[in-house]
């Protein structure tokens, strides 16, 4: 085995590396370790260090010597007391006596619970198809020194200015990760805020530096940050990085990293303060910070009229001024005056600080001879430190403005020629709304309102509608004895509520009228005449079968034919008696009908 | 006839200003409160006013351009064009809006998202209006074919007419409102550098990053994750913070 592993030549390349260092590929392309740990299949594991202690992380590693393509990490089985997770893994190829053999290998961050020996079981793997047995693994986990601090992870924390802040300010801040005794940050591969109080623009450069937190020295990596508050108040400035980690085996010992973790940076909570409404110089354009004017550089001392002339104005220092705009100069006295244009200039030598430089180019055009100035340029910024607004106006600049040489007619042709912008095949921001518009509430169609499906549906709906009231219009149409019928019973019923009412008050003689009507009446659909039309024998042979009803319906009949010409005998009849038996003859007739 | 045209196109027409939320404060004093700030040079304060406008559920066209130029001043394009590609939905006769969206595209080197014909078609009017037009025109044609005979009037020839005009409207509301329900799923990624997920997890791999301004297409969601796919098929999973759609659900 020695002979093997001394002739034995790595040429390892690693193909895979998911948040591994080149400790593991040293480890991993030793083969002689490799080898002398292997077992039978080729698959070997071992803790690293073997000897630990309570809440101190050490590797879990394992083995796969005879694998011939990449593998999927194997899961190790739980191990009371023990939080076991995947660090990351490696390939490497060693040439043994010629031959080629592919070394997988899987580490993982063990963290002890408590004291004791801990076995990790022998578990089954995937080996490309075919079964493989991962061998048990021994670790012995020793009581936590007393004087031992306990173990610190990296954190971070965001370093800002100590003072109260304005809205819209670059404020130049730096994310610190700090390094401890038992982590050391690595790289940060994402940014994001946690809440939207701000703008942050962290920098893609993170160095590695000494510096102070809570008077305290500490090492690590530091993110220069550009924060601009667009929230007034009291608002608190947090953020979320991941960090790539690696963790001290034995202090000052690097060891396997941690893989990415995601570090929630302990939030600043200060006061962001509106610009003061007061005290505000003309030419102000958003500018926050502490700035200089350099001299303005005319592009020609000496001009004719109609020919153009071009001012630069660089504002250089720090603060916002990647977002200030031009300030507007002032187009009387002769000069037309087109749209600036302005370039932003970082400090290419200053990274950690909004420091840079803006060139704001104006070109004028005299329009007449004899001018001797260019036009004043108010122009102002605030500074957040003094908190008052600072008036760097820029003032007139002298210039000789001679008669054009140019002939009379080219000269009168000048001026429609300076109305076309230099500039106008360049997109340019519009200007701002004068009004709001209509309001809404959604700024897309009405695609997922509850309404829209039932508003469609109303339409059909109604026509259904109109269409069924035609079809029974045209059927009432075709059958006209179910609306004569109708007729009659309506009528019927309501003669019979004339009786009823009659036979409580007890009168006699308008019960009879009222109960002969009725039998009349729901008699009338029974023959083609009218109710009032119909004879005391219409009405009793459309009963004769049914003897009951025909005695009642006489006797009604009868006494109401008596009773127009004799009261005594409506007198003989007795309301409440008769009215069940006439509503009966009644019920008679209609059901025939 | 008219209570079926009342009944269709009524609801789009008063829909926006019946459906809004009480006025809990002076919108059109914030708009000019905004535009003072903005005017002034104080753009975070006009970001403020403006974004209290739209937080509250109120949205029109010209508070959404103005809310997109101050954005754009400080700093955040990819808000900016949100708001530009939201005030455009709105009215998207407005030059202006256009103006500024080519211009922030210009700035960024972003590219303008790749419409199909039938979704540049349905940019011609506002949402709104193609669903109305297409509901009055199917249901006025169908209504005058069949009241007449309902309602036995003497069968005129400037009925049917008039119905094939309206279901003609009809037919050619058709691609605009497929390529509104098309439309329905673009988005802007607001952040710069925003990393496009092999997966919906926060520790997956990172396969390209978007530029604030661009533009995709939202496929599914996850959690606080959406599948979108962005122009040339770059596809995978953005937080829900770093992409908005530009017609809000």
């Amino acid at each position: 085995m020695k002979v093997r592993a001394a002739f034995s030549i790595v040429v390892a390349i690693v193909f895979a590396w998911c948040g591994a260092g080149p400790e593991i590929f040293a480890q991993v392309a030793l083969p002689g370790v490799a080898a002398a740990n292997d077992d039978e299949n080729g698959v070997s594991a071992n803790f690293e260090p073997e000897t630990a202690q309570v809440g101190r992380p050490v590797i879990y590693r394992v083995r796969i010597a005879s694998s011939q393509r990449a593998l999927q990490p194997p899961a190790p089985p739980m191990v009371a007391g023990l939080e076991v997770a995947f660090a990351g893994s490696g390939m490497s190829v060693n040439i043994t006596n010629g031959k080629a053999v592919t070394v997988s290998t899987f580490s993982y961050t063990a963290m002890p619970q408590r004291a004791g020996r801990f076995t990790m079981p022998a578990f089954e793997i995937d080996l490309a198809g075919q079964r493989g047995r991962v061998p048990p693994a021994t670790l012995t986990v020793l009581a936590p020194d007393a004087n031992a601090a306990p173990y610190q992870p990296v954190r971070a924390e965001l370093e800002l200015p100590q003072r109260d802040f304005f809205v819209g300010e670059s404020i130049g801040a730096r994310l610190l990760v700090i390094e401890t005794p038992d982590e050391s940050p690595q790289a940060i591969s994402h940014f994001a805020k946690t809440n939207g109080a701000a703008v942050f623009r962290p920098s893609l450069r993170t160095t590695r530096e000494q510096f102070t937190v809570g008077g305290e020295p500490h090492e690590g990596l530091v993110m220069p940050i550009r924060i601009t508050p667009i929230l007034e108040g009291e608002v608190e400035l947090g953020c979320q990085v991941m960090v790539y980690v690696r963790k001290f085996d034995l202090p000052g010992q690097p060891g396997l990293p941690r893989g990415p973790t995601t570090l929630d940076a302990k939030p600043a909570r200060v006061r962001v303060l509106a610009l003061p409404r007061v005290g505000r110089l003309p030419g102000f354009t958003g500018a926050i910070g502490k700035f200089t004017v350099a001299q303005p550089k005319l592009s020609a001392s000496e001009v004719e009229a109609g020919e153009p002339v071009t001012v630069t104005i660089a504002m250089a220092g720090e603060g916002n001024l990647e977002g200030v705009a031009a300030p507007e100069m002032n187009a009387a006295g002769g000069w037309q005056i087109y749209k600036p244009t302005s370039e932003f200039q970082p400090d290419p030598e200053d990274h950690t600080t909004a420091r840079g430089a803006k060139i704001f180019t104006y070109t004028l055009i005299p329009n007449r001879a004899g001018l001797k100035a260019t036009p004043a340029l108010p122009f102002s910024y605030f500074d957040p430190e003094r908190r008052a607004f600072v008036d760097i106006t820029i003032p007139p600049l002298p210039i000789a403005v001679k008669t054009s040489s140019a002939p009379a007619e080219l000269a009168k042709s000048e001026p429609v020629r300076a109305e076309e912008s230099p500039r106008v095949a360049e997109p340019v921001m519009t200007g701002l709304a004068e009004k709001a518009g209509r309001w809404t509430d959604s700024p897309g169609p009405p695609l997922r309102e509850w309404w829209l499906p039932v508003a469609e549906l109303v339409p059909p709906l109604l026509l259904l509608a109109l269409w069924a009231w035609r079809r029974r219009r045209d059927f009432l149409a075709a059958n006209p004895q179910i609306l004569r019928r109708r007729g009659a019973h309506a009528a019927a019923r309501r003669a019979l509520a004339r009786a009823r009412t009659a036979a409580r008050k007890g009168d006699r003689g308008e019960f009879l009228r009222a109960s002969a009507g009725a039998l009349r009446e729901a008699a009338s659909p029974l023959d083609t005449a009218r109710a009032d039309s119909l004879t005391r024998e219409d009405v009793l042979r459309l009963l004769q079968d049914d003897a009951d009803a025909s005695a009642v319906a006489r006797k009604v009949l009868d006494s109401a034919d008596a009773a127009n010409f004799s009261t005594t005998e409506a007198a003989a009849m007795e309301p409440r008696t008769l009215l069940p038996e006439v509503e009966r003859a009644v019920r008679a007739l209609a059901h025939r009908a | 006839m008219l209570v079926f045209f009342v009944v269709a196109v009524v609801p789009w027409c008063t829909a926006d200003s019946t459906a809004l939320p009480p006025p809990s404060m002076d919108r059109d004093a914030r708009f000019q409160e905004a535009s003072s700030a903005y005017a002034a040079g104080d753009f975070a304060e006009a970001v403020y006013e403006l974004r209290e406008l739209v937080s509250g559920g109120f949205f029109a066209g010209g508070a959404l351009h103005n809310l997109g130029d101050a954005e754009w001043k400080v700093g955040r394009h990819g808000h900016a064009v949100l708001a530009w590609e939201r005030a455009l939905s709105l009215d998207p006769f407005s030059k202006n809006t256009e103006a500024n969206l080519r211009f922030a595209r210009a700035q960024a080197h972003v590219d303008a998202p790749v419409l199909a014909w039938h979704e540049r078609y349905s940019t011609l009017l506002p949402g709104g209006w193609w669903i109305a037009i297409a509901s009055a025109g199917l249901w006025g044609g169908v209504v005058l074919l069949t009241l007449p005979r309902l309602l036995g009037w003497r069968r005129a020839d400037w009925h049917q007419g008039v119905a094939a005009a309206l279901l003609a409207i009809f037919l050619l509301c058709g691609p605009a409102l497929f390529g509104i329900w098309k439309r329905s799923r673009l988005g802007v990624v607001l952040e710069d550098e925003t990393p496009l997920r092999l997966t919906p997890t926060r520790e997956a791999e990172t396969l390209v990053k978007l530029s604030a301004g661009e533009m995709a297409r939202v496929e599914r969601e996850r959690g606080e994750y959406r599948y979108v796919r962005a122009d040339g098929d770059r596809a995978g999973w953005v937080r829900k913070a770093d992409f908005a759609p530009v017609w809000p659900r």
